[in-house]
């Protein structure tokens, strides 16, 4: 393994999210697991170095378990609050700062809601709330439709990243508009991460061929039957589908090109 | 502002003085506050880090929110918890 990760250091380059390099082109999410030992040994396996959390009022009854703050090292993960369920922007400012107190960060995937049934972002809303964020010194990593002119305003607003959304969150779709998310990459310059959609690896692997910096996910991987297999499977696609870009492939066709030379036939 | 005393504390003092400190929480009312969402009486005269030491909650491992204002850990031993309070407890869970 040691190996392939060294060739794969010297094939790509590091991704850069507002100063800060990672190795790894993949964010988990942390919810929706059975337990938290499967959690912890999917994350692991998947490589990434940085993952996701909720704020969630404490159980005061105690008849859940404790935080996941006892469970994730944060010496290992960079942990990114995120602001899950917020339907408006001063929702989302407001669990924007009690994530940078929580867990002593001042990164938020900050997500503003428009609707119940599909969880589509609610473009006014994000906007106002990344300014607002952005001021307050946040490194915001916005979540947003594949719309163009919307990553355009949210890059003017100082997000720190602009993550549009595969399909809609926990669906599984894979990646719906790869036209829309290439267009963004063309035309935004901070790192666009596709956030939200992929079902298994090869939508993992279609989305980075796109050319984005990354993939955030969760579903695709606590929902699996085994976390932990499709945690390296997603390890695997995003590195493939990666390098796959940077490679670049082959025109497409509409006939077929022999591969054996078409000279030195028998008679 | 009389703080609330803990058991712990009380112990230290003499036997007059623990017949009046008991005296005196019997005499207080306890106080009704809004903590995450439900009505609760807590013991009058609570700073937020009483509230959280009654609750049995690691201090490090929760955020407060008080009547919408984050309270500031260095704040815990100062910041009053009085009658109508909305007292938020929040903490990270699994999320994506």
């Amino acid at each position: 393994m040691a190996v392939v990760t060294k060739k794969l250091d010297q094939l790509d380059e590091p991704l850069e999210i507002a100063g800060r390099r990672f190795r790894s082109r993949l964010i988990l999410g942390t919810g929706k697991y059975k337990d938290n030992e499967t959690m912890v040994k999917a994350i692991t396996a998947s490589g990434t170095e940085i993952v996701t959390v909720a704020v969630r009022r404490v159980d005061l009854d105690r008849t859940k378990e404790e935080g996941i703050l006892y469970h994730l090292d944060q010496e290992k993960w960079l942990l990114l609050p995120n602001t899950a369920g917020c339907y408006t922007a001063e929702d989302a400012i407001r669990y924007a700062r009690l994530g940078r107190e929580a867990g002593f960060t001042d990164w938020v995937k900050l997500e503003v809601i428009g609707d119940q049934d599909t969880l589509l972002p609610d473009v006014e809303g994000l906007l106002e709330a990344a300014r607002t964020l952005v001021a307050e010194g946040f490194k915001v990593l916005a979540y947003t439709n594949e719309d163009l002119v919307t990553a355009l305003k949210l890059e003017d607003a100082g997000v720190a990243t602009v993550m549009p959304l595969a399909s809609p969150i926990g669906s599984g779709l894979g990646l719906l508009n790869p036209f829309n998310v290439r267009l963004i990459k063309s035309r935004v310059g901070v790192p666009v991460i596709v956030d939200a959609g992929v079902g298994t690896a090869s939508d993992a692997c279609v989305t980075m061929e796109q050319g984005v910096d990354g993939i955030l996910m969760n579903t695709a991987i606590a929902e699996a039957d085994d976390p932990v297999r499709m945690a390296l499977a997603m390890k695997h696609a995003t590195e493939a589908g990666r390098l796959a870009y940077l490679a670049g492939r082959m025109p497409r066709r509409e006939q077929a090109v022999p591969s054996s030379p078409t000279a030195g036939m028998l008679d | 502002m009389r703080r609330w005393k803990k058991p712990r504390v009380v112990q230290k003092y003499s036997a007059v003085t623990q017949v009046v400190e008991v005296m005196n929480e019997a005499n207080q009312e306890p106080v009704t506050i809004t903590l995450n969402g439900e009505q609760r009486g807590v013991p009058a005269g609570l700073t937020i880090r009483d509230l959280l030491a009654h609750l049995n909650l690691h201090e490090r491992l929760v955020v407060v929110e008080r009547n919408k204002e984050i309270v500031r850990r260095n704040e815990y031993g100062e910041v009053p918890v009085t009658a109508g309070d909305m007292i938020e407890l929040v903490h990270f869970v699994g999320g994506g």
